[in-house]
This record gives C-alpha cells, structure tokens and sequence, in this order.
C-alpha cells in the first residue's frame, strides 16, 4: 500500500482533492432539502407533534373545498382539448390575444401579467392568464364549429329579420371637433368625396378606404370592420346606415359628431363570410342562453365520457344547466 | 483501469446523493381515472395537483391550526355552549331552511358547523393562552402604558403663540379643569385627548415615544416639541401600573396582527410543525411565510 501510494501520490492528492469537493457539493445540495417521510406505505405532507397527516387525508380535505369544481374545470378544459386542434394559427392567435391583453392592462393600469394570472386563478379556477386566453379562444372554435354544422338550427330566416347580419367596410375621415371643422379638414373630405365620386367604384371600395380612411385600425385592411348586426356597439348613425344596406351598396357619406365622415360598405349577408366571427357568435349565444354549455355537453357525451363518481356526474350537469333527457 | 472505474463509482454515487432532493407526497391510487373521454382521462393526481394549487396552503395552515388548538385547548361545557349559541344565533337570523344554509357554508351536518365554531373560539383562546403564560415577558417587550395628549401646531410658523397656549393648558390641567375640555380648547387634534393604550411600537412621534419609554409614574409632562418642529405635546401619563393596563393591553394584542403571528409560530414551532412535501412547502412558503417555524 505504502509503495502504491509512493508511486501514484500526485493521483492520490488528486483523487482525495476531488472526493472532499464532492461530498461537499452532495451536502451543500441537500442541506436545505426537506424531510421525508412515509408512514404505512403512505406520503405524509406534515405532522404536528406526532400526528401524521397524509397525501390521502389532504386529498380528501381539498376535496370537500375544491374537488368538484377543479373537476368541473378540468372536464370543460378535457373537452375543448379532446375536440379543438391546436393548430399552428390558434397558437399565434392565443399569444398574440395574450401580449396585447398582457400590454394593455400594464400601459393602462399599470400591473400586468401578475394580476391577470392572480385574476384567472382566483375567479376563474385556471392555473394562470394565458391558460385561461387559451380555453376561451379554443371554445370560441368549439362553438363556432358546432354553430357552422347546425347552421340551418341557428341562422334562421328569423334570426336575420332580427338581427341583420351582415360583414361591413368603411372609410372615415376623422375631424378633431366635427361640428366646427377647419378648413384642412374640410379640405381633406372634399378630397375624399371627389375621389370617391370619380375615381372609384363600389367594386374599388377597399382600394379607396386603404388610401383615403384615417381609421388606423381598418384601413389597411381595405377598411374591413368584420360582422355587423343590431347588438353591435357603433354609434347610432353608423350602425342605422349599415344595417340599412344591401349586399354590395355603399351609403351616403354619413356625418357623427364624434368622429367625422363615414362611408360604409355592406361587403356580404352571407352567413359564411361571418360565420366564424367572434361576435356573430356572441349574438348566438346570446339568442340560445345555455347553448355554450349545451355544446360542451354534446361533445363529451360524443367521445363516450365515463364518470365513476355519480355525483361528479351530477354537479357537472348542473354546472352546465342541462338535463339528464337530454343525455 | 481499477482507478477510473472506483473514480468513476464514486462520482456517480455524489451525484445520485445530490440527485436526493426534496420530494413531492403522493397520494395513494393516483392513477385510479375519475372521468374519462376519449382519450382524455383525469385521474386522481391530476385532481390532486390541481387542487394544491387552488389554496393548499390555506388548507394546511388551518388542519395544522386546529390540530394544535385541539391539544391545547381542551373542549370544555363552556366552549360547547358558546360554540351552540353562535349557531342559534345564526339560526335565528335565518330566512331560509338550515339545511340550505348549512350547504352555503359548506357544510354538510350541524356537527362539521359546530366543530368548525368551537376550533375558532379555541384559536381565539390559543392567544390568550399566549398572553397569559408570557404576560410578564410581554409587558417588559412592549411597556404598555395609559395616556392622553393634546397636540398644538406651530400655526403660520408662531412658536412663541404656540408656547404660550402650551403653558396655558398646562395651567388649566393643573388648576383642575377636565383633560378634554382643555384639548378642545387648544388641541390641534382633539381624538388624542381620549385615553389611550401606548405601547414602546406605537406608532407616535419620536420624541413623544421617548418621553413614554421613560416615565415611571403617572404625571404631566412639560411642553415637548415634536420631532419636526412643526408643534407641542402635552402628554398626561394616566395609568402605569400594568394590571391597571391590563385588559387594554389584552385586548391591543388580541387584535394585532403581527402579534397573532408571533404567537401562532410560537405554537406552530412549539408542536413540531414539519413539512415534507416540497410542494406545499412552496405554497405556505409564499402565502404563510410566519406558520414555518425556521427559516428554509
């Protein structure tokens, strides 16, 4: 022993060196770690004096708080992912609806994406905020999907003679206090006007809006607004003008004494051009109160859902407001 | 060869030890599927994660909480009876059925209802017992004492108009006339003529807290300028004596919060309260940092 060590001191200096540093770090790494402990083949979370308390029995105690409704929530989120494909697109449409949501509540009011996680987890049950812009996109594609094959059900002779849907334009000319315009301003829509008047046509709408339309927000997509009915939130000139329109027509220029001068297109009453516009879809849900919940419903019973606590069953119906018939 | 092979051994045996690290408790049948469809099942675990994350610390503190209360506080006729008072009490006020009432609150029977009341009261009780057993030690920390003041502002920079109203009231104090009828007169802020309980972390202006710190005996303090230059304290010690003070000084540390939290982690570390799940730990951790009885 004492003539190996003689000949290979360097690597005994060495190998001793490396074994102290070792055992240093393996302690340094669990000097902090907690206890564990297992009692009668069970985890135990904490003990009090000698008392044990368990995963199991914590389980249990959650349970009577929290169990139904995480299980509720869980379902409702099994369901939407059982039956939506997260497809690309959707993805960029959840972050981009995330970090302009995230932008505004900081810009605004000053706290971001921490009090939205706090607000999707203490009202809403989700694990944080983008979990919860996530399940309500995928459940907009959930409806819209359910609501575009049942379309005859929904989109009724009587639901348009109510509602008016239509898919509309426009072009704005923005006055800064439109009842006493300057002169600029002035001059700027009879630009717009004489334009209108002689160098386009109802066909060259959107090519107009892009280039004439102070509306940032629409003009460079040709002056696009989306889906338009009578629920609609517009200022009443505009949305009268715009429910007022054929398919293809485009109205007089209409004056608001908040923005200025409209000219508003009815680009299409067809049902596919807005079929998935989110609030064509809100207008429906409105009309059919527990539809939303009624598809959720449908879609689980179509992919054989099996329960094994009846009464988990039950609270699930209830939540969702529907019958067992309907089963 | 050998030697790379034992270095070898005991690199991977350090890294395994390190590798040791903090467990997360698991519930037994934690596969068992509670609802399934498709090919989407949730099982018990998934069920039990999500709910640690809904409040588990919430839960822990309060099972732990009324552990400890249990062995401290013994359930006597006189609990009982305060326990069911509260709930006839609450009865009474009722417009519904009990049993709707009962399902509001998230009860099931009278008796869950009554457990829940009586480990309330016994938390209430918990303080107390904390107070009593450490009175003394609690009077010395925090030198409780009673007093009145009357409070006179350097109006438009005139400190020799504001001395003299000082001297005035002093005056009047002693010749007899009523504490609060001399602070209406002169007090910038008449609610401090009320007899309060002053303790050494009352939030009070330092050179008043000093002069407080200091006295021995009831008396009336000559004028003292406050710690800004901005007025005058007149203070009138009224009560030194600490059973004199005693139930005022109850009640200041039964309702002060960061006084209940001493307390419960003096019993929280006095009944061994140990964590071995790393997950909750986390959770109580962020919300309950005072219930960990040393730090981690």
């Amino acid at each position: 022993m004492k003539e190996f060590l003689k000949q290979n001191w360097f690597v005994a200096v060495i190998a001793l060196f490396f074994i102290g540093i070792s055992i240093y770090y393996a302690y340094d790494q669990n000097k902090d770690n907690l206890p564990n402990k297992v009692v009668d083949g069970k985890d135990v979370v904490f003990s009090v004096d000698d008392t044990n308390f368990t995963a199991d029995e914590l389980y249990d105690e959650l349970y009577k708080t929290y169990g139904k409704s995480e299980l509720f929530l869980k379902f409702y989120m099994g369901v939407i992912d059982a039956n939506v494909e997260e497809t690309e697109e959707l993805k960029s449409q959840i972050n981009n609806a995330v970090t302009q949501t995230v932008s505004y509540y900081t810009n605004y009011y000053g706290y971001g994406l921490d009090y939205l996680n706090q607000l999707a987890k203490y009202y809403y049950g989700y694990p944080d905020f983008p979990s919860y812009v996530e399940y309500q996109i995928k459940a907009e594609k959930l409806y819209s999907g359910y609501i575009k094959e049942h379309a005859q059900e929904y989109v009724t002779e009587e639901f348009i003679a109510k509602h008016s849907p239509r898919v509309i334009s426009y072009c704005l000319i923005k006055f800064d206090d439109p009842k006493n315009p300057t002169a600029e301003e002035t001059s700027r829509l009879n630009t717009a006007q004489q334009a209108w008047t002689n160098e386009y046509s109802v066909e060259k709408f959107a090519e107009f809006a892009m280039k004439y339309s102070e509306d940032a927000s629409t003009a460079g997509d040709g002056g696009l607004l989306g889906y338009v009915d009578d629920n609609s939130s517009l200022v009443d000139a505009f949305l009268k003008a715009a429910l007022d329109l054929e398919e293809g027509q485009v109205s007089e220029w209409i004056f608001d004494e908040n923005y200025g001068y409209f000219l508003i297109k009815c680009d299409s009453k067809n049902y596919e051009n807005y079929a998935t516009d989110p609030n064509f879809l809100s207008t429906v849900l409105t009309d059919n109160a527990n539809l939303a919940n009624e598809i959720v419903w449908k879609y689980a019973q179509g992919a054989n859902i099996t329960f094994v606590d009846d009464s988990v069953k039950e609270y699930i119906m209830q939540q969702l407001n529907v019958d067992k018939d309907g089963e | 060869m050998k030697k790379i092979k034992v270095l070898t051994i005991t690199l991977l045996t350090v890294l395994l030890i390190a590798g040791c690290g903090n467990k997360t408790a698991k519930i037994s049948n934690g596969s068992d599927i509670l609802i399934q469809f498709g090919n989407t099942k949730i099982t018990k675990a998934d069920l039990y994660s999500s709910m640690l994350e809904a409040d588990s610390g919430y839960t822990i503190i309060n099972i732990a909480n009324k552990m400890i209360a249990n062995a401290e506080i013994e359930t006597t006729a006189e609990l009982l009876s305060e326990a069911q008072e509260q709930i006839d009490t609450y009865k009474a006020s009722l417009t519904e059925d009990w049993k709707t009432a009962l399902e509001k609150l998230g009860f099931e029977t009278e008796e869950q209802l009554l457990e829940q009341i009586l480990t309330s009261i016994k938390s209430d009780k918990l303080i107390t017992k904390y107070i009593d057993e450490n009175f003394e030690a609690l009077a010395q920390e925090y030198a409780p004492l009673m007093a009145r003041m009357i409070y006179i502002k350097y109006e438009d920079n005139d400190i020799e108009k504001a001395k003299a109203n000082a001297a005035l009231a002093i005056n009047e104090i002693k010749t007899g006339v009523d504490f609060k009828t001399v602070a209406e007169k002169y007090s910038t802020t008449v609610a401090l003529a009320n007899e309060n309980l002053y303790t050494r972390y009352s939030e009070m202006d330092y050179n008043v807290l000093q002069y407080l710190l200091a006295v021995m005996e009831p008396t009336l303090s000559p004028p003292i300028e406050n710690n800004n230059s901005s007025g005058i304290y007149i203070i009138q010690v009224t009560k030194t004596n600490i059973e004199q003070v005693k139930e005022a000084f109850i009640d200041f540390l039964s309702g002060n919060d960061e006084f209940i939290t001493k307390a419960n982690n003096y019993y929280f570390t006095k009944h061994n309260f140990t964590l071995y799940d790393v997950k909750t730990f986390e959770f109580i951790k962020e919300g309950y940092p005072s219930y960990l009885p040393e730090e981690k």
